[in-house]
């Protein structure tokens, strides 16, 4: 249930980001969507493997839920905020967009708990994942600089 | 958070030195490509060589470790930037000597042969300690990576291409450079 879940999910968001009218650069798209590959799988992996603050469910229909929650969900996520907040013009605007994504992010953490994929365990706080998915947004919007100072450097070349 | 290794032994030696002789290489190249392309390819073999290390290095699978401890320790982490260099430099001899049709899949099977003979190397100095995972599994697996790799470069070339077109047509493209 939880596989087929996110499989729908990710499919509902792909096939609508595909058709949106984008802001975004393919180059930008990648490059956001593998930052947030990188970033919050190192991420995962201390919280998994060094903290022990989250378990990983051992049922494989759950384990593929995981793969497909970091490598295609989040990162999607991530890439739809990014898109939608450089659409938007004022800074206020582009702030709530942001804290909305925030809450999403965090709410689909926890939902991917409630779906058994994997569970928090005991001292986790709720403002922890509201301060990780701060801290990501900030740096793909980061990377989102990076990457938009480079086309430009490239088309100016 | 992230752990040092238990002994700096082979197989740190092993990654410190790939390492400085893969970046060195890389920065003694002429530059060939645009700095957009360089980035999103060397980031994609990050993501390529960690997203194959989540599924089969840990658990379920789990079907080796990754240098002295099952945790995530900083050498796991250093390892990771170990191919980026790797991937662009066959990218640069493929671009450079504008490999294509059977030549391509010759090169693929080359390119994938020599990471195998990279990977045997790695798993002699215990960089991988294989449980249940043998260096031949990995041929398809390059096969692949390597094909897949070498299909979105040819993409973001020919979309660098129609960027570039556009900008220089419009006179101020999509940055109104």
């Amino acid at each position: 249930m939880a596989l087929t879940a996110i499989l729908i999910t990710c499919w509902i968001l792909l096939g609508f980001y595909v058709m949106k009218n984008k802001q975004l650069l393919l180059f930008e798209s990648m490059f956001c969507w593998m930052g947030v590959v990188l970033l919050f799988g190192d991420y995962m992996l201390i919280l998994i493997t060094n903290l022990r603050l989250i378990d990983m469910s051992m049922r494989l229909d759950l384990v593929w839920a995981s793969y497909v929650y970091r490598i295609v969900l989040i990162p999607l996520l991530v890439t739809w905020c990014i898109e939608l907040v450089y659409s938007v013009k004022s800074f206020q605007a582009k702030l709530i967009l942001s804290a909305l994504f925030i809450a999403l992010l965090t709410t689909v953490e926890f939902a991917a708990d409630w779906l058994q994929i994997f569970h928090h365990r005991a001292p986790w706080k709720p403002w922890w994942s509201v301060t990780a998915w701060s801290l990501l947004l900030i740096a793909v919007f980061c990377l989102k600089g990076f990457i938009r100072h480079l086309i430009k450097k490239d088309l100016r070349a | 958070m992230m752990p040092l290794p238990e002994k700096f032994d082979a197989n740190e030696w092993f990654i410190v030195l790939f390492m400085a002789a893969a970046y060195t290489a890389v920065f003694l190249l002429p530059r060939r490509f645009p700095a957009v392309i360089t980035a999103v390819m060397l980031l994609l073999s990050d993501v390529i060589a960690k997203a194959a290390d989540f599924i089969i290095a840990t658990p379920p699978y789990d079907l080796y470790d990754i240098t002295d401890t099952p945790k995530f320790d900083l050498f796991d982490f250093i390892l990771w930037l170990l191919y980026p260099p790797f991937g662009y430099l066959a990218l640069y001899i493929y671009d450079k000597f504008h490999i294509r049709g059977t030549g391509a899949a010759l090169y693929v099977l080359i390119c994938s042969l020599l990471a195998l003979g990279f990977e045997w190397l790695a798993a002699q100095a215990h960089v991988f300690n294989y449980k249940g995972w043998t260096t031949v599994y990995s041929l398809p697996v390059y096969l692949f990576v390597i094909s897949l790799y070498l299909l979105i470069y040819r993409l973001l070339q020919q979309r660098f291409r129609i960027l570039k077109h556009t900008d220089a047509s419009a006179g101020a493209g999509p940055y109104g450079s």
